[in-house]
């Protein structure tokens, strides 16, 4: 029974218009092409990335002595690094790495900062003003140094480097959250639902956080494209994912002492990061302009 | 103002001490015992003892912390090397002045390249001007830094041998990691002062400059740029962050002997007093310059500076 009174008195302002307006914003990003031609290569670049131990022609780790530094040729289209591995088989396989640790690491600095950034904004006072002033002390490290220190103690490895991707990137998204809550905290169905007696976890589960959480997929879109490039300077520094792994930075870590004599190694994987940074871009752009076409310019 | 500027300056100190907390903190969970670092892999317990009880590292946490927090902010030594036993604060005190000088002409490039790409891109809107500045930021955004500077290296010290790979021997030696590290701020840059131009273009003052007669070229520049310029600045500070990040990755490929690269270099010899020092420093030159672009509102828009100035006056009535 109080479900249902919940429901009619606290009502979102937009109920019922809630499917048209998801419809609009669909219409919206399909109308963009240039968002819709990188969702379609980034969707390929995934798919490529899961099957790869089905369609690359060579094992990412399969070593041949005998051709190895070979140039881009027939038989390896991208050439072979110095232990005679496919670059191409590698960059295909890379691709795994590079993807899921940056899409993880979003979705986790993502979740921890809805909780701060909704939790700070919601209560406000002093309790605000504590969680920002420590979220002040992790901006004033510039990200990728704080990335670098995190990843520094706890070594290199999958889960270690989604850790300190993670933290490094979870104030930007707190910060952006709360901005948000503070803007809904004070609109009248938050009133109602209080007056009905909603306890404060519910009200900012159910009525605070799905209106506040939009700038949040624009804001994990671009991020993911952040980390991806922040992925590949780790790795590039030694730390992050390491060989024999085929992670793009890696890669060129790799490649680096040949640049003089076989410079070709350095190009391809340094491609592939920018292929799917800049799709990432391209549909963060085209979701921005889709959920708020105001903002466009 | 100058209050202002005192209040600031006051804020930054548990910033920065919040920061050697932090560092301190996240470098003492480490496994690994400092002792066996310094001594080698070869030496004896008895010998291994000697150094715990001389470096103070039987003290609980709260000890080591205080004591580290007492030497870097009193007596502002960030301690010895574990790998080299020499100073910490000497050698970043020395490197320093090459991270800035990479990081400083970055940020000159990327206003200097930007601004005037977004303005174009902004005036000739939806035109060819537009779209070759949007191209362009978009590629600055998403190619890796690192990557740039490894192509340059490619194209320019190995095919056409124009320019050093390596080192710093001459000034000529910074164009390169410079140029590589300006990208992303240059694109960051183009796109934030196409939008604020856009936005202050169809403003009223900007048709009244342009219905007394003013050159289109006046009209940009005296009178639509400075008010576009808020956000502009307000973003530079913010890319020093991403400037100094990218700066460890270029320092890195070129072999400058600045922070960045003594960091990256301490890590596999797990040397945390260089560690701690390095990103401390780098901390503290951050704030220094988000600082410097507060002030820098003061300046850039007579509305603020009023403000400070009315509340004084408010005041002393």
């Amino acid at each position: 029974m109080r479900a249902v009174k919940e429901k009619k008195i606290a009502q979102k302002p937009n109920y019922g218009k809630k499917e048209n307006r998801a419809k609009t914003i669909i219409t919206r990003l399909f109308n963009n092409k240039l968002a819709i031609a990188a969702a379609v290569v980034l969707i390929l670049v995934i798919l490529i990335a899961a099957f790869a131990p089905y369609i690359t022609p060579y094992k990412y780790d399969a070593m041949d002595l005998s051709s190895k530094n070979q140039s881009p040729s027939f038989q390896h289209w991208f050439g072979t690094d110095d232990l005679g591995r496919d670059i191409l088989s590698r960059i295909m396989y890379g691709g795994r790495y590079s993807l899921t640790i940056a899409i993880i690491a979003v979705l986790c600095a993502v979740f921890v900062g809805m909780v701060i950034g909704s939790v700070a904004g919601f209560f406000g006072g002093k309790f605000d003003n504590i969680l920002m002033r420590i979220l002040d002390v992790f901006q004033a490290i510039p990200d990728l140094i704080l990335t670098i220190a995190i990843s520094a103690a706890l070594g290199s490895g999958f889960d270690k480097t989604v850790m300190a991707l993670a933290i490094s990137r979870i104030p930007n998204f707190a910060r952006i959250l709360r901005a948000n809550v503070l803007k809904v905290r004070t609109q009248e169905y938050i009133e109602a639902a209080e007056a009905i007696g909603c306890s404060k976890v519910r009200r900012i589960v159910k009525y605070v956080l799905p209106n506040s959480w939009t700038p949040l997929i624009v804001a994990g879109t671009m991020q993911i494209a952040s980390v991806i490039l922040s992925l590949a300077a780790l790795s590039f520094l030694g730390l992050g994912i390491q060989q024999p792994l085929p992670e793009w930075g890696s890669m060129l870590s790799a490649a680096r002492g040949y640049i003089r004599d076989y410079p070709y190694q350095l190009i391809f994987p340094g491609c592939a990061i920018a292929v799917c940074v800049l799709c990432l871009n391209l549909l963060g752009d085209g979701l921005r302009d889709a959920l708020d076409p105001r903002l466009k310019d | 103002m100058g209050r202002y500027v005192i209040k600031r300056l006051l804020w930054m100190i548990p910033v920065v001490l919040g920061v050697a907390l932090l560092i301190f903190s996240i470098m003492f969970i480490v496994p690994g015992d400092p002792a066996t670092i310094i001594a080698g892999d070869f030496s004896t317990e008895a010998e291994l003892d000697e150094i715990r009880d001389e470096m103070g590292l039987k003290d609980p946490y709260i000890v080591q912390l205080g004591r580290y927090l007492y030497n870097v902010f009193i007596k502002l030594d960030f301690g010895n090397s574990y790998a080299t036993g020499k100073s910490v604060t000497a050698e970043l005190l020395t490197r320093l002045p090459r991270t800035l000088i990479v990081g400083f002409s970055a940020m000159i490039l990327a206003l200097g390249i930007g601004i005037p790409l977004g303005v174009i891109a902004a005036v000739h809107r939806n035109g060819w001007g537009d779209r070759i500045s949007m191209i362009i930021a978009l590629l600055g955004i998403s190619l890796p830094q690192f990557w740039i500077a490894l192509m340059m290296v490619i194209l320019f010290s190995v095919k056409l041998q124009w320019l050093p790979a390596q080192g710093i021997e001459s000034m000529i030696s910074y164009l390169m990691p410079s140029v590589a590290l300006c990208f992303g701020g240059l694109a960051g840059q183009a796109r934030q002062s196409r939008s604020s131009m856009l936005e202050v273009i169809r403003a009223d003052y900007v048709v009244t400059a342009r219905a007394k007669g003013l050159t289109e070229r006046e009209v940009i520049v005296k009178h639509a740029l400075p008010n576009a310029l808020m956000p502009i600045i307000t973003l530079a500070g913010s890319q020093m962050a991403h400037i100094f990040g990218g700066a460890v990755a270029i320092e890195t490929v070129f072999s400058i002997p600045g922070i960045g690269s003594y960091l990256v270099a301490a890590i596999s010899k797990r040397d945390y007093p260089v560690i701690e020092g390095s990103v401390i420093l780098l901390a503290i030159v951050f704030s220094l310059v988000m600082l410097l672009v507060d002030l820098m509102y003061g300046f850039i828009d007579p509305r603020i500076k009023a403000q400070f100035a009315g509340k004084r006056k408010r005041k002393a009535k």
